[in-house]
């Protein structure tokens, strides 16, 4: 057992130090890059407080709607999708898959389901 | 390869076409570009300066057209009064700057999506540039596509549509993704169960017109950029889409057209310059392009995961799947 801080923390503190001392020194060329770490170890600690939930979440979402608890959830869904869904079925899809994505959103680009649609 | 091999590798070219002694200075990397190198530069024949960019490809990058074939159909948008920078050489062998090469002209102005975006909103010229960018594919669609010298690409299957085309493609590429997602799978459905009527007529299809691949100034569009995927054969409507998509509009949601303005001045400045918009058709590419862009992120991790591209940015594209399943989740939403 690992003493602390735990990976949350620890991916935070690399966020900000990139974020607060590296990108203001580093070259031009670089810049985009690391601006990219950044976003990725912010994402990063998301996933770790919220990646359980979220995959909990998306297993119980999907047994619910193909009414089997699978072991790789998306991959039996995609399969149910792919031999061929009905409107009604399709569209229960449709309900499950925008809560899904709205947990992977939460971790990978918060806020980005503020837009719906048009 | 040092910048000065470049500048004697790009005037021994440039020497070669104008039939004089070229000097070149001034050599700058330019911020466009993500695969290929654009180099800005000035070559100077008798004392008179001509300000340049020269487009390379590093050897082994892979071409979706040949140089040539992307510099023909420039040449023929420029005569068909589409705002094209000026191509003035174009070789596959350019072994004098690590290969092959394309100089045109330099166009001053905006190209990196937020600073157009500032841009407009200090000019207020969002509307101009939508309706400038409609008016610009109707005259790229108008050309003859048996006009280009050199062949562009095509993906010809007898008897199919270029829906039905694409449509094929995406579903190989969504089966073979190494993880199953579900959302894109729904949307192939939706594609489909909303399969459109053939167009009218296919023409040349930039594939890539978008915030991002334009010279912007004051005065609006400059010029479009990227014809590396041009396509000899298309749906005009796919060039319709593309720019409205949600991950060109830069966080400004409410100007469909690029962050630029709504569908209105762009579809009015398309139908003004003699171009044909179907509504339907518009609707079907829009979902077909924010799925092609999702299995195009998936693509990008890919070439990162098995080591050809070592790059972040790469890396990151992956984690970027999530966004473009919910904008294609909210164009397929169902009817209640």
């Amino acid at each position: 057992m690992q003493f602390l801080p735990e990976a949350p923390e620890l991916l935070g503190a690399i966020a900000a130090l990139l974020d607060e001392q590296v990108l203001p020194v580093v070259p031009g060329d670089v810049q985009h890059q690391v601006r990219v770490a950044t976003h990725l170890a912010s994402l990063l600690e998301r996933e770790a407080r919220l990646g359980a939930e979220s995959a909990r979440s998306e297993r119980e979402l999907i047994a619910v709607l193909l009414g089997v608890d699978a072991e790789d959830p998306a991959a039996a869904l995609d399969e149910r999708l792919r031999a061929g869904a009905d409107d009604e079925f399709a569209a229960r899809a449709w309900e499950a898959l925008v809560e899904i994505t709205r947990a992977d959103l939460a971790i990978c680009k918060p806020g980005h389901d503020s837009w719906e649609g048009a | 390869m040092t910048k000065l091999d470049l500048a004697a590798g790009l005037a021994t070219y440039l020497g070669e076409i104008w039939g004089a002694e070229v000097a070149v200075s001034d050599l700058s990397a330019s911020t466009a570009g993500a695969r290929r190198h654009n180099l800005l530069f000035v070559a100077e024949v008798a004392g008179e300066r001509t300000p340049l960019v020269a487009t390379i490809v590093p050897a082994g990058e892979t071409l979706i057209n040949s140089i040539e074939a992307e510099a023909a159909v420039r040449a023929l948008a420029e005569r068909g009064g589409v705002a094209v920078p000026h191509v003035h050489l174009q070789r596959s062998d350019g072994d004098l700057v690590g290969g092959p090469l394309m100089v045109s002209d330099f166009v001053d102005g905006e190209t990196v999506p937020r600073r157009v975006l500032r841009l407009v909103a200090e000019h207020g010229n969002g509307e101009l540039i939508a309706h400038q960018l409609g008016a610009t594919l109707a005259r790229l669609h108008a050309l003859d596509p048996s006009a280009v010298s050199v062949p562009l690409r095509t993906l010809d299957a007898p008897g199919t549509s270029p829906a039905e085309r694409a449509l094929a493609g995406l579903t190989t590429a969504v089966d073979e993704l190494p993880r199953a997602r579900p959302a894109l799978r729904l949307g192939l459905r939706w594609l489909d169960e909303h399969l459109p009527a053939p167009p009218p007529r296919e023409t040349i299809v930039h594939t890539d017109v978008r915030n991002g691949n334009l010279i912007v100034g004051a005065d609006g569009l400059r010029a479009v950029l990227d014809w590396e995927g041009a396509l000899a054969s298309g749906d005009p409507m796919q060039d319709l889409a593309w720019p409205a998509l949600r991950m060109w509009r830069f966080r400004e949601d409410a100007n469909e057209v690029g962050g630029f303005a709504g569908r209105a001045p762009y579809i009015a400045g398309y139908q003004g310059a003699g171009g044909d918009f179907d509504d339907a058709r518009f609707e079907w590419w829009k979902v077909e392009g924010t799925l092609r862009w999702a299995v195009g992120l998936a693509a990008q991790t890919m070439a990162f995961l098995d080591g050809r591209v070592p790059s972040i940015v790469m890396a990151a594209s992956g984690r970027r799947v999530p966004e473009l399943e919910w904008d294609l989740l909210m164009l397929i939403r169902p009817a209640r």
